[in-house]
């Protein structure tokens, strides 16, 4: 049993009130001298049981006073003992009592103030993860930007490519746009300049001209960069149809936007 | 801020805790009285007898007999003051005890059975509860304090303290298990403290 366990467990108080066993009180006792703790415990349970008693006095007659002296007085009052070893035992205790409780009062205003700025780095270490976390994600978009227009880059300065300019028909004379055709590999990017921009339920659709034949390359919309259309194997000429959303499979002729030879 | 908060909660602790090992008054008279010195056991007894004869009274009821058994109790710690060992409790505790145990002792004498002040130990608790020792609690301004106290603490404290019960046996007059007879010993001092404070 610890000092802890043993202040907890009652038995100290059965102790002040004497109703320990012999064993007990030599367990108590034996902890007492060595705990300050014990001992502090302790002496709040005598000082509660003495306020007690004195809350409760009675004053007893003068005679009794008066009898015990006299009965003293019949004796021989020459009862010499040592001064007591307890004195010195005692107040050397109570130092220790008084140290070892400064010492654990330090020790709590210490741990306090340390368990508070653990806190504090704890809520830092939390903030800057999750700022981490933030930028990790922002990374990742950059990257993906950036890979985007490096591909981009890449059709523009192929040299490969036939950059084929597409120009606006009566429709829409002001329209613009590039397509980027490669005829080894046959990627097709389409750039628009300017469109106007589609009525809701249409798209943009883009025509392959081959032999005089249109050829279905995909839809697009009116955003700036490149964007990937079909492969295109051969073309004599590049156009662009305004059709319903998602494309149509042969083009309507009276609403062509747009269109280019293959130089 | 926080820090703060921290000084002020050590400098509280280190006010507070001085009350709970205060010096012990009795120590220096205990110490000329162990030298024979009859002027500090007079006045050892003018500090102390009020309490003590408290203490027996409460236990015998006021009479010749609690009159001799403090008187008994003062001899007894004339005569044992060199035996008082300060490392195993206060002196004003060591001086409760002996009254305590010499009017417990006298209690289960037969001599005491005989004189019919009381009939044995269960009408001596009983007596505890009565109008009567509730009047004269009422006189001695204890009232306040006592009750505070829960009866179920009040009669753990008179029957451990007063009756010199065991723990056991306070389990076995009550039909209490002796777990309860145990938390509620520790309980009752607890409350008992925290009365006192406020009282006082």
């Amino acid at each position: 049993m610890n000092s802890q366990e043993l202040i907890g467990s009652g038995l100290l108080e059965a102790y002040a009130l004497g109703q320990a066993s012999t064993e007990e009180v030599r367990l108590v006792e034996r902890m007492r001298a060595s705990d300050p703790q014990v001992d502090v415990a302790i002496t709040e349970i005598e000082l509660s049981l003495e306020a007690l008693a004195r809350k409760r006095s009675v004053a007893p007659p003068d005679r009794v006073r008066a009898a015990l002296l006299t009965e003293l007085g019949g004796r021989d009052g020459a009862r010499v003992f040592p001064l007591t070893r307890n004195d010195r035992k005692d107040q050397w205790k109570t130092w220790l009592a008084a140290a070892s409780v400064l010492i654990l009062a330090g020790s709590i205003g210490t741990n306090l103030m340390l368990y508070n700025r653990l806190g504090r780095v704890q809520d830092q270490l939390a903030r800057f993860e999750s700022e981490r976390e933030v930028l990790a994600e922002q990374l990742q978009v950059n990257n993906a930007s950036l890979e985007g227009t490096r591909e981009q880059l890449q059709v523009l300065l192929d040299p490969r490519r036939k950059v084929i300019p597409l120009a606006g028909l009566p429709v829409d004379p002001s329209g613009s746009a590039r397509v980027y055709w490669d005829p080894f590999t046959h990627e097709v990017h389409v750039n628009v300049l300017s469109l106007p921009a589609p009525p809701p339920g249409k798209q943009y659709q883009l025509w392959a001209l081959a032999g005089g034949v249109p050829i279905d390359a995909g839809v697009f919309d009116v955003v700036g960069g490149l964007q990937a259309m079909r492969a295109i194997t051969s073309a004599e000429a590049f156009a662009v149809t305004l059709e319903k959303a998602g494309g149509v499979p042969s083009p309507t002729l009276s609403a062509m936007y747009l269109m280019g030879p293959v130089g | 801020m926080p820090v703060l908060v921290h000084k002020q909660f050590a400098l509280q602790l280190l006010l507070v805790t001085p009350m709970s090992i205060s010096p012990d008054s009795g120590l220096e008279l205990l110490s000329a009285v162990q030298r024979g010195d009859k002027a500090a056991f007079a006045r050892l007894y003018d500090l102390y007898s009020a309490a003590l004869f408290g203490v027996i009274t409460r236990i015998l009821g006021e009479g010749d007999q609690a009159e001799e058994v403090l008187q008994d109790s003062f001899m007894k710690i004339w005569r044992s003051a060199n035996t008082y060992d300060a490392v195993k409790g206060r002196v004003f505790t060591w001086m409760l005890n002996i009254a305590r145990n010499t009017a417990i002792d006298r209690v289960r004498s037969a001599d005491h059975r005989d004189s019919g002040l009381t009939q044995g130990l269960d009408k001596a608790v009983y007596r505890m509860g009565t109008d009567e020792v509730r009047d004269r609690l009422d006189h001695m301004g204890m009232n306040e304090v006592i009750g505070k106290l829960k009866r179920e603490h009040q009669e753990m404290i008179d029957m451990a303290y007063y009756q010199g019960w065991s723990q056991q046996e306070i389990a076995d007059r009550t039909g209490l298990p002796l777990g309860t007879v145990k938390s509620r010993t520790r309980t009752a001092l607890q409350v008992l403290k925290e009365a006192l404070k406020d009282y006082s």
